[in-house]
């Protein structure tokens, strides 16, 4: 053995303990560079699906934003969540039109402020009322999409996204 | 070891290629939702009036106001404001050709003033945060880097159907005129509900000449208010999009140039030599008031329930008289627009043909703030200012018009 040197077979030995220390770190940092990524995607499609969806309720002629059963902002819902294609799967996974929000917002008289439309009267946002159409819509994912991170040997709490755009009426 | 250090700092770059730049175009992603909807709002106040620009200011304002605004970094951050992100709206620009705004035109993005404006421009910047390209040794790069976003809207070109318009529809002066059929900008007209014969009703003061209006045909045949209160709706909002009046006439809702419209049947038409115009008439006026004064006027006592009513309609912030129309700095309550029709028929049964869209400024009696809604001949005054302010919704199509309000769209 030359003075200073380890044999041959021991330097591999070493750069397999590192190899074997540094690999979790590695697959920890990709695993973790790729969960990022899922979140960011998955927000990015929440939020261009509902800033879409906005823009489609703000230039509805005639949509009631205080019925339920309203078709047009039905179909706006399912847009939201299934996309254009008519899909039966939706584009966020577990996302359903159920958890999707269009509300209607109203500008205080004095236009220092937007607030919550009324369903009831006329001056509320109820067309069936005698209301009439709100000065704002705004689309959000009620209570939050709950994303799960997935982490080899952990189970970190979900991430909540609260995607949420505001429009206004009327334009197109 | 030498290569291991070098493959680090290559598998950071790639890492910081795969997050940080994935999370930048989010962060434009929403920065650019933000500017579009700003820009939109913006657009909507350009009317062509100085304080156009300070209105589109306060309109972006309220648009961000806190709770639902648009924010960025997972709509975490709130634009404008400080912290570790720092974000800044910057002075909108506007414009007054399309060439100027998108820099195409031969003079090259050169900006207008608010009066001039028809297009605007609005820049977002804000401040994205690094993961991993802040551990790159490049010099510049820290903890943050600024993503930059802008929106451009502005207001098209004539709309061929056009929605929330009043539901008055008037005849031209000069039908061989199809930039402002006869009338004369900045000069005010007294409008009168529509009667026969000479002589016309008298000019009310400070007005130039005399404009015969009718009332479109619109009812709500399955409200639950009666028509006093429709026909109050109807003057003080302007005409719902459709389904209305009955989803099976959308058609009615929205006035199509080229096409052919009615008037109100429960119209009142009598000699002009006979002052009173009845129910009608007064409660035309009493929505017309609403865009001026947030009180009742005691004339309106034949509209039920008018104190809620009224609360819907919030009137103009701008009631002063105005001489020159570019001095107007209200909510733009007070324009209103009509349908240009080729006559204003005497039948109830006969169809008028719709010419185009032009737009009034609604003026106070003298030396009030209000009108005076059972008043004779049904008589207001307002000025004709062409066709500034885009109609709240509206749709293109092929009736080759090109004077005429548009609506805000985006570029």
């Amino acid at each position: 053995m030359v003075s200073g040197q380890w044999p041959v077979a021991s330097r591999r030995g070493s750069a397999l303990l590192e190899s074997l220390l540094i690999t979790p770190i590695l697959v920890l940092l990709f695993v973790g560079a790729m969960e990022i990524g899922k979140v960011t995607l998955t927000y990015y499609q929440l939020h261009k699906a509902l800033r879409a969806g906005a823009r489609m309720a703000s230039v509805l002629k005639g949509a009631d934003f205080c019925s339920a059963d309203d078709q047009q902002l039905a179909a706006i819902k399912s847009f939201i969540v299934f996309g254009p294609d008519g899909s039966t799967e939706p584009l966020v996974r577990n996302l359903s039109t159920e958890q999707v929000l269009i509300l209607p917002e109203r500008a205080d008289t004095g236009n220092a402020a937007v607030g919550t439309c009324d369903c009831g009267g006329p001056t509320g946002c109820s067309l069936a009322d005698g209301g009439h159409a709100p000065d704002y819509v705004v689309a959000e994912i009620e209570g939050g999409y709950e994303f799960t991170i997935h982490i080899p040997f952990r189970s970190p709490e979900p991430v909540l996204l609260r995607p949420r755009v505001r429009v206004p009426f009327g334009g197109l | 070891m030498l290569i291991a250090v070098l493959l680090v700092f290559v598998l950071f770059g790639f890492l910081g290629f795969a997050v940080d730049l994935g999370r930048l175009y989010m962060i434009r992603g929403e920065l650019n939702v933000a500017a579009e909807q700003m820009a939109l709002v913006a657009a909507q106040e350009l009317v062509a009036t100085n304080a156009a620009g300070d209105n589109a200011q306060t309109a972006i304002d309220l648009l961000q106001s806190e709770g639902n605004d648009n924010r960025f970094n997972f709509g975490g951050n709130v634009l404008g404001g400080d912290g570790p992100l720092v974000s800044e709206i910057g002075d909108l620009e506007f414009f007054s050709t399309f060439g100027d705004a998108t820099g195409t035109g031969a003079s090259g993005g050169t900006t207008s003033g608010p009066s001039e404006a028809r297009y605007v421009r609005v820049t977002i910047r804000a401040d994205a945060p690094l993961t991993f390209w802040r551990f790159l040794p490049i010099q510049g790069i820290g903890g943050v880097t600024s993503v930059q976003t802008t929106a451009l809207a502005g207001i098209s070109a004539p709309v061929c159907t056009a929605c929330g318009i009043e539901p008055l529809a008037v005849s031209p002066v000069d039908f061989a005129d199809t930039t402002d059929f006869g009338w004369v900008r900045g000069i005010k007209y007294t409008f009168y509900s529509q009667c026969t014969g000479a002589p016309a009703p008298p000019l009310l003061a400070n007005t130039a000449d005399r404009l015969q209006y009718t009332l479109l045909n619109r009812s709500i045949d399955n409200s639950t208010l009666d028509t006093d209160q429709q026909l109050f709706q109807l003057s003080a909002g302007g005409i719902p999009a459709p389904p209305f009046p009955v989803p099976d006439e959308t058609n009615l809702a929205c006035p199509t140039i080229g096409g052919a419209d009615l008037r109100l049947p429960q119209v009142s038409v009598a000699a002009c030599t006979q002052p009173a115009r009845g129910a009608v008439a007064t409660d035309l006026l009493c929505g017309l008031n609403a865009r001026l004064n947030p009180v009742p006027n005691p004339g309106c006592t034949n509209i039920t329930d008018i104190d809620t009513l009224i609360q819907a309609f919030p009137p103009d912030t701008d009631i002063e008289q105005i001489d020159d129309y570019t001095e107007y700095a209200g909510n733009r309550r007070r324009i209103f627009t009509v349908a240009v029709v080729d006559a204003i028929p005497f039948a109830v049964g006969t169809a008028m043909n719709v010419l185009g869209f032009r737009q009034f400024l609604l003026e106070p009696d003298p030396d009030s703030t209000e009108l005076t809604p059972n008043g004779q001949w049904g008589r207001f005054t307002a000025m004709y200012i062409g066709y500034p302010a885009p109609v709240k919704q509206g749709s293109f199509g092929t009736c080759g018009v090109t004077q005429g309000p548009g609506k805000v769209v985006l570029h």
